[in-house]
């Protein structure tokens, strides 16, 4: 129940088992679940310029347009960095920059990671 | 593993031969190894059944092919996708011998190696070019090259493509290779890729960490930081910013533009000079008869009227060639794809667009870069609007008739010119967007290489190849349609006693040939086909003078001065200025408006007629573009005219 000892972690300092729950507590725990899910996964081109995050969701945006993704290095578990926020922006991914039209960074679920305030970036 | 494709798809025109074949991600500089390894042997053609285009060159009694950068076996786009079926079909027709020549760069090796991890999947012998290994250095990367040898079960040979190191061992072992061919011996390991795919749903990314993992073992690093990379954060920040990008885009092409018009602007007066000198050569030799007309007229004419725009053509590509490889024009492609995109037109089309203001038949040649056909077809259709360097006699005698000793407002009517022709086009690639071609421009995802010194022997190998096509392909066309149409203006012939000279009274200012030539042209079938053709040009105020110009100008928009000195009597030679002042005597203010507009906006080009059906493949587009550029020019011609007759 790897998603019940995440809530877990979040909403209390305590471990409990599972057969404690009560019908109540467990609903509460799964509005948590949900808030925490979509407080946490942005897409792309809400990040900020220096933010690195992970790719964790890819959106139905066509096959061609999702094979071109994949090609460039763009796929669930790879880590991105943002260079250049707006429209289109600009992104590192395996050291290679990509200049990306809003539209498509829209459709890439992140976890954001880290956010570089020093050192390279544009 | 990927099967080979089931349709024999394009295989090389020379079959016996042994073919290397250079494939590599776009930016890995492939190009610019296969031009150090082959030079001017080099020759570009297309894939079969298609118009997309591949180098090839025959060397060391071998095919040498140089593919579109492809960045996987499963492209999308139409170039990729055409590369990866020619290369598959080679495998498929004769495996034993090909060789590809896998070409890696060596700062961005995890990437890369994506792609080698396919071909050595599909190929039975292929060889790594490790290249660009000079900025790794410089970057402190080395490499454990036995490694890589080791996980890629191949041949790896460090090289720099630009400065030619490490490229001699490659073609020596080219050369044993080739020569040992006919044996067929299988000399690849099993790929070490094999151990790690299959474990996991994406392929892609079991690829990925493949690559990332053998990147990792064989590469180390002795800096943090590379001075390329600071230079390239540097530049984006000022090269991809909003406002700033915008403004250095402006003065980078604006700096294109002054250097292309400059640096032609002198060859171009040596190829007119030297057809002037041919045509008067030509007249001595045959002094009268259709023999010397046909060649001094036509031939000549219409080779010199081809000719003069190589300057041009060649300074383009090279200048552009300079950006592309300096990793700028992605920057740019980036700062207008904004802007861009609202009208229905990719970033990328910048390029082409600037390029037609020189001329529209390199900048439709030069749409191949976009990838989209739906982007390319848009973009094709309305090139043709922007003013090319061909409607500038017809603005100077135009402005100059209409205002005559007020330079501000010529001047001011030339800038409107131009504005109204980039304006016509926009508004056009809305309308197609909104109805024969709709749809969304494909998103832009385009790869910005590092900023880095350009290859000037690519540079002006793809200069002297886009002038050895554009020769090729719109010359013949080209030059057999002009000699038909200088046909149609001298047959049938005027009769004797029809001449004007015949009554002309002693003392008449225009010089008998000039009147007889006038007669001609009245009395031929370009003639009389204008003047049939007249009422349909009335309501723009155009009489039959005007109707026959806008005809044979058809061929070339820069005939309308010539054959509208010879219907006023000037004879050929009179120029823009001196035809101006005839004209104003004959040509209301009203019509000269209409007919400015009418050339501002009107195809009339023949050549990019045929520039068009070649590029797009297909008569129709070409027919299309002669026939909205026509109604809309013909529509804002007459709204001119009924508006300014009423005014003036």
């Amino acid at each position: 129940m790897l998603w019940f000892r995440r809530v877990n972690n979040i909403f209390s300092p305590h471990d409990y088992a599972f057969d404690n729950v009560t019908l109540s507590q467990l609903c509460r725990l799964m509005k948590g679940v949900l808030m925490h899910s979509v407080t946490h996964i942005k897409t792309l081109n809400q990040l900020e310029a220096g933010t690195i995050a992970e790719i964790v969701r890819m959106a139905d945006c066509g096959e061609a347009i999702r094979r071109r993704l994949h090609s460039l290095g763009f796929f669930e578990g790879q880590s991105v960095r943002v260079l250049r926020s707006g429209n289109p922006m600009v992104v590192e991914v395996m050291r290679v920059r990509v200049g990306m039209a809003q539209s498509l960074a829209e459709g890439i679920g992140v976890c954001q990671k880290a956010v570089v305030t020093a050192g390279p970036g544009i | 593993m990927i099967a080979l494709a089931e349709k024999p798809a394009a295989v090389s025109p020379h079959k016996d031969l042994p073919r290397v074949v250079f494939v590599g991600n776009p930016n890995s500089g492939k190009t610019t190894l296969f031009n150090r390894l082959t030079g001017l042997r080099a020759k570009t053609s297309n894939f079969p059944g298609t118009t997309l285009e591949m180098r090839s060159a025959r060397l060391m009694h071998a095919e040498f092919v140089d593919l579109p950068g492809l960045y996987s076996l499963e492209g999308t786009l139409e170039e990729e996708q055409v590369a990866e079926d020619f290369l598959r079909g080679l495998i498929a027709s004769s495996a034993a011998h090909t060789l590809v020549v896998l070409v890696v760069d060596a700062t961005r090796l995890a990437r890369n190696l994506f792609l080698a991890s396919q071909i050595r999947e599909i190929a039975s012998h292929s060889v790594v070019a490790l290249n660009m290994t000079d900025l790794a250095r410089r970057e402190g990367l080395e490499f454990d090259l036995q490694g890589l040898e080791q996980a890629l079960g191949t041949r790896v040979f460090p090289l720099s493509a630009r400065t030619g190191e490490g490229v001699p061992e490659l073609k020596a072992w080219l050369g044993v290779w080739l020569s040992s061919v006919g044996a067929a011996k299988q000399i690849l390991a099993p790929c070490a890729m094999v151990d790690c795919v299959g474990c996991d749903a994406c392929p892609y990314r079991a690829r990925f960490h493949w690559a990332e993992a053998v990147c990792g073992k064989v590469t180390r690093r002795r800096e943090r930081t590379s001075v390329t990379r600071q230079w390239t954060d540097w530049l984006d920040h000022w090269a991809t910013h909003p406002v700033a990008g915008l403004l250095i885009f402006v003065a980078v092409m604006a700096g294109l533009f002054q250097a292309l018009f400059h640096l032609a602007e002198i060859p171009m007066e040596w190829i007119e000079g030297g057809f002037e000198m041919l045509r008067s050569a030509a007249a001595g030799y045959w002094p009268s008869g259709y023999w010397g007309g046909f060649v001094v007229n036509g031939l000549l004419t219409g080779l010199g009227g081809l000719l003069v725009f190589i300057p041009q053509i060649l300074i383009l590509f090279f200048l552009i060639s300079l950006l592309e490889d300096s990793g700028y024009l992605a920057r740019a492609a980036v700062v207008v794809d904004r802007w861009m995109s609202r009208v229905g037109l990719p970033g990328k089309a910048f390029i082409p667009m600037l390029s037609a203001h020189a001329c529209a038949i390199p900048a439709i040649m030069g749409a191949r870069a976009i990838e989209n056909r739906r982007d390319r077809l848009v973009t094709i259709l309305i090139l043709p609007l922007f003013s090319c360097s061909a409607r500038i006699p017809v603005y100077v005698m135009v402005t100059a008739m209409l205002f005559p000793g007020a330079p501000g407002i010529a001047g001011l009517i030339f800038t409107g010119a131009y504005l109204l022709g980039m304006g016509a086009a926009f508004a056009a690639a809305l309308v197609l967007k909104g109805t024969l071609l709709s749809g969304t421009p494909r998103p832009l995802l385009i790869e910005l290489p590092d900023y880095h010194l350009p290859d000037l022997r690519t540079a002006l190998l793809t200069a002297f190849d886009r002038g050895v096509i554009f020769l090729r392909r719109a010359g013949t066309v080209i030059v057999a349609i002009i000699t038909l149409l200088w046909v149609a203006t001298q047959f049938p012939v005027l009769p004797v006693e029809a001449h004007p000279f015949q009554d002309q009274p002693v003392g008449v200012a225009a010089p008998i040939e000039v009147e007889q030539e006038r007669a001609q042209l009245e009395y031929s079938i370009v003639g009389r086909v204008g003047k049939a053709v007249q009422p349909v040009f009335a309501p723009l105020g155009f009489d039959w003078t005007l109707t026959v110009a806008v005809l044979t100008s058809f061929a070339a928009r820069e005939v309308l001065v010539a054959t509208l000195s010879i219907l006023h009597g000037m004879g050929q030679d009179a120029g823009p200025g001196g035809l101006a002042e005839s004209l104003r005597e004959n040509i209301p203010f009203a019509t000269g408006l209409s007919l400015l507009v009418f050339f501002i906006l009107a195809m009339q080009c023949l050549p990019t007629l045929v520039i068009t059906r070649r590029e797009t493949g297909a008569w129709k587009w070409a027919l299309l573009q002669l026939a909205y550029m026509s109604a809309v020019a013909y529509m804002a011609a007459f709204v001119t005219y009924q508006i300014s007759s009423r005014l003036w």
